[in-house]
């Protein structure tokens, strides 16, 4: 690089920086504006990344809701008959009794049915 | 995309000091001293280059957009070149564009320019001026600008980037997506071509 040639860088440098700081005020306003879009759009692209737990916590919502729903459903009326010991009836299926029994001694199942209303009651 | 750079916004600590916010605000005020710092200048090269004022406003407004939307999470050394590098494709596709505009206005009937394109070797500026001509300010810029529009698009950018504004030859590589020695190649060609050219630009 001849010294005529590094003159020129110089000079043509000075008229460049020259020209940048005499720039007309219509021109500044719209880069200032052109500035602003471009920040709104640097945050509507960081915005995504914060928001990634977003999704995660709707779907945790929404499981606990559905939950809570499920629950609910499955809430029965309080029953209005009298309870009866459970384990009278799974002796019942265990032993594998025909049902169809009560017909041989409806008298004797009537009795038993009675005592054991008393007991309850 | 451009680059092979990774993200590298800070990770913002989980019930730390540095919250998420913060670093966005951080990140921000980053992104406007540099767009505030650069945009005067980007503009300039872009009026150079199209020869237009709304359309170097335009350029200058996309490519800024276009850092912030696709590389603020970089680190911010590197925003220069990638600037550099967005704003040079997009006023390669303004040019594109122009051409092809001017093209169809020459095929359609009754629109042809009977002088056809301005000769650059006629509008360049007289290399026979007196040696103790004095150009300043914009006057020069505006010789300049002509001179640069008759170089080659490398060497224009070469030129642009390495002397207005200043990147060093790695910057420019990579604002210009060559290798380190073809940005001194055609550096120097600019600086030979547009020395020869304004030679009637005596200091």
């Amino acid at each position: 690089m001849t010294e005529r040639m590094q003159d020129f860088e110089r000079r043509s440098r000075e008229a460049f920086e020259e020209s940048v700081a005499s720039l007309d005020g219509a021109s500044r306003s719209r880069l200032a504006r052109a500035r602003e879009l471009a920040l709104v759009e640097a945050r509507r692209g960081y915005r995504p990344q914060l928001s990634t737990w977003v999704p995660v916590g709707a779907a945790a919502a929404a499981a606990v809701i559905a939950i809570a729903l499920w629950n609910g459903g499955e809430t029965r009326p309080e029953s209005t008959e009298p309870a009866v010991p459970a384990f009278d009836q799974f002796e019942i299926v265990a032993a594998g009794n025909d049902l169809d029994m009560m017909d041989e001694d409806p008298a004797f199942y009537a009795w038993a049915a009675d005592e054991l209303a008393g007991d309850v009651g | 995309m451009i680059g092979s750079a990774t993200l590298s916004w800070p990770t913002p600590l989980i019930g730390g000091r540095v919250t998420a916010r913060e670093t966005a605000l951080d990140q921000e005020r980053a992104l406007e001293r540099f767009l505030a710092g650069i945009e005067k200048r980007a503009f300039r090269i872009a009026k150079l280059s199209l020869r237009d004022h709304d359309d170097a406003l335009d350029v200058v407004q996309d490519a800024m957009i276009s850092l912030a939307r696709n590389y603020a999470g970089h680190p911010e050394e590197q925003w220069r070149p990638l600037f550099y590098r967005i704003l040079r494709n997009r006023i390669t596709d303004y040019q594109r564009r122009r051409r092809v505009r001017q093209g169809v206005i020459a095929w359609w009937p009754g629109t042809a320019n009977d002088d056809g394109p301005p000769d650059p070797v006629e509008s360049a500026p007289d290399p026979s001026g007196t040696p103790d001509q004095q150009l300043e300010g914009e006057e020069l810029l505006e010789r300049i600008g002509q001179v640069l529009a008759g170089l080659s698009g490398r060497q224009r950018e070469a030129f642009m980037l390495r002397n207005f504004e200043g990147l060093d030859v790695a910057q420019t590589a990579i604002a210009m997506g060559c290798s380190e020695g073809s940005v001194k190649t055609h550096y120097f060609r600019a600086v030979q071509a547009l020395q020869q050219q304004l030679g009637g630009w005596q200091s």
